[in-house]
């Protein structure tokens, strides 16, 4: 695993932000963080990053302990903020020159590359970008390194549909390219787009680790019943009682599923993929 | 990585830097002109005022310096100065509230913004999710320090020099007397207008006490911000710090009770007209806590950069250990 938290807890004062939250990432894995605001994400980026110190449990990157072992966690991480405030007196070229230096390295002619692919002149003062400019001048930074992971919080805010959709595409890329992700987002269409897994955060607990794969094969079934209901559903496992009403999910191969809708008494019928939105609300509600 | 840190934190600061070297600069050429008049038309015609009129010049100094004009005294740098001779007049300078006020709000401003205004302005997250120790920022910060303070130094050095260049010699200028009496006239132009001398091969001295204090505010200032996320609040709990300090001090010099606190305060060390006139380096604490004179010394210079660097470390520890929270 590339980053791995285990039991990570951080208090601030009295109130727990992160209670004991466990979680492995592996290279090249898209993951995406969901929750509603003040259930933990931050704080967990923010951990991950050496930002703050754990009050109890560890998180590792590549095996360096993100608190005790910072500088080196930090070489293997690039941090898009929430909050994204940059140095304003300064040209998009020259903050991503900065960071670079920061890092060791001199950006190459990889920045003109993606810059044009996000629609920006890197040489515009930051002062003169709208905030959705400032975050594409941001995502460069972030997109340039090579790095094995990239975090990533709340990065599609400002952006318009059409740079959201070209920062899935770089997202892919970087996934391609063997990087990990680790994104949250209150967006659940692009966390299905891009991610191999999500994880969902509620008041500071990890919730659901949920496999995007095994989601995109789980259908939820719902319907009326003009007769008495079986006893046992396509899985040939036993249903709860339901009156009147089908509402399952369903993991399996489809011809299972039709053959067995096809002897039920139904009157009317829904099958449709699973989707992040209703495993969001089971803990959320309308997410 | 640290000359990169550096290199960014003197390119934010080179617009304020520049205006305040400016104004140092200009003020210390402006002042030598003051010096100039002083010294050169209105001490001389004063002290024939004092001379014809058979009164002590010590019984003028006593009603001029009474009251509010002690608390000037006591600011200026207290009895020791004769207002009459040019490069105690220069010396002046060094204390002179435009000076202070300069160093302080800048040695305040930079550092207040350090720590809590990188945080406050949600630039830290940008500089601390890259591979920086955060020892390296306090390092750069120090280095800048290190490189700024004698730059706003010797730009008082110049000014002065230059001043001293435009206004040419000290004579004293014996056209103010023409509306005087001709007897009295004839008194004083029989031994002809005299050339005060200038000494300003001491000056560094006054130069080096400048940087320790404003090395020592920009540390204890780099220590409040390294508490805080917020940079208008340590900047406030810093400018509370050093205002506090300096009034102490001067109200230490009026006001016997409050003297023995001086001590206490950065601003009981810096003395450069002592330091410039008559090469003392020490400060008497003694004297100042109503004991012996002479019985406590202490190198007033070491004690200030000691003073900054202790601040440094402050803040270095602070720093390194502690969270860093999300702006506000």
């Amino acid at each position: 695993m590339l980053l791995v938290a285990d039991g990570l807890t951080k208090d601030y004062g009295r109130n727990r932000a992160l209670d004991a939250v466990s979680l492995g990432i592996a290279p090249g894995e898209v993951v995406g963080l969901l929750g509603p605001n003040g259930s933990g994400k931050t704080t967990a980026l923010r951990l991950f990053l050496g930002f703050l110190r754990p009050t109890r449990g560890t998180a590792t990157l590549a095996g360096f302990d993100c608190w005790t072992q910072s500088v080196e966690a930090r070489k293997r991480v690039t941090y898009l903020p929430g909050e994204l405030r940059l140095y304003e007196n300064m040209t998009g070229r020259q903050l991503v020159t900065f960071l670079g230096k920061l890092r060791g390295e001199v950006p190459g002619p990889e920045v003109d590359a993606l810059a044009k692919r996000l629609d920006i002149d890197p040489d515009t003062p930051l002062t003169r970008m709208s905030s959705g400019m400032k975050r594409k001048v941001a995502l460069l930074a972030v997109l340039v390194p090579n790095v094995p992971l990239v975090i990533l919080d709340e990065p599609t805010n400002t952006l318009d549909p059409t740079m959201r959709d070209e920062f899935l595409e770089q997202l892919r890329l970087a996934k391609h390219a063997g990087k990990a992700v680790l994104f949250s987002s209150h967006v659940l269409h692009e966390v299905e787009a891009v991610c191999d897994r999500v994880a969902i955060l509620r008041k500071g607990k990890l919730v659901h680790l949920h496999d995007m794969a095994d989601l995109k094969e789980a259908r939820r079934v719902s319907g009326t019943f003009a007769g008495p209901p079986p006893a046992v559903g396509p899985d040939g496992q036993p249903l709860p009682p339901m009156n009147g009403t089908l509402d399952l999910e369903y993991r399996g191969p489809l011809p299972a599923l039709l053959e067995w809708l096809h002897r039920q008494p139904l009157s009317d019928v829904r099958v449709e993929p699973m989707g992040l939105r209703a495993i969001y609300r089971t803990y959320h509600g309308n997410g | 990585m640290t000359l990169t840190l550096v290199a960014k934190l003197l390119r934010d600061v080179r617009w304020p830097l520049l205006v305040v070297c400016l104004l140092l600069f200009l003020f210390s050429t402006l002042w030598v002109r003051v010096a100039w008049r002083v010294t050169t038309e209105v001490a001389p015609f004063f002290n024939l005022i004092a001379r014809n009129s058979s009164i002590d010049q010590a019984a003028i100094e006593k009603v001029v310096f009474n009251g509010p004009g002690k608390v000037s005294q006591a600011v200026l740098g207290g009895a020791d100065i004769r207002f009459e001779r040019p490069t105690d007049f220069l010396a002046v300078e060094m204390l002179h509230p435009v000076v202070i006020i300069l160093i302080t709000l800048w040695a305040v401003g930079r550092a207040g913004g350090a720590v809590s205004g990188e945080i406050d302005r949600g630039t830290m997250e940008l500089l601390m999710s890259q591979p920086v120790p955060r020892d390296r920022l306090i390092l750069a910060h120090l280095i800048v320090d290190i490189i700024v303070i004698p730059l706003l130094c010797v730009s008082i050095l110049a000014g002065v020099q230059l001043g001293l260049w435009l206004t040419g010699p000290f004579v004293e200028n014996h056209d103010v007397f023409n509306d005087l009496p001709a007897a009295v006239q004839s008194v004083v132009r029989a031994n002809g207008p005299k050339v005060l001398p200038v000494d300003t091969g001491g000056q560094w001295k006054a130069a080096v006490n400048l940087a320790g204090l404003a090395f020592a505010i920009s540390g204890l200032t780099l220590l409040v911000s390294a508490f805080g996320r917020s940079r208008w609040r340590a900047l406030g709990w810093a400018i509370l710090i050093v205002v506090g300090m300096f009034l102490v001090n001067v109200v230490g010099q009026l006001w016997e009770p409050v003297g023995r606190l001086r001590p206490l305060t950065l601003f009981f060390y810096y003395q450069p007209q002592n330091v410039w006139l008559k090469g003392e380096w020490m400060a008497d604490v003694g004297d100042a806590l109503g004991l012996a004179k002479g019985l406590v010394r202490l190198p007033m210079v070491p004690l200030l950069f000691a003073v900054g660097v202790a601040g440094y470390f402050g803040a270095l520890r602070v720093f390194t250990k502690r969270d860093l929270p999300a702006p506000l």
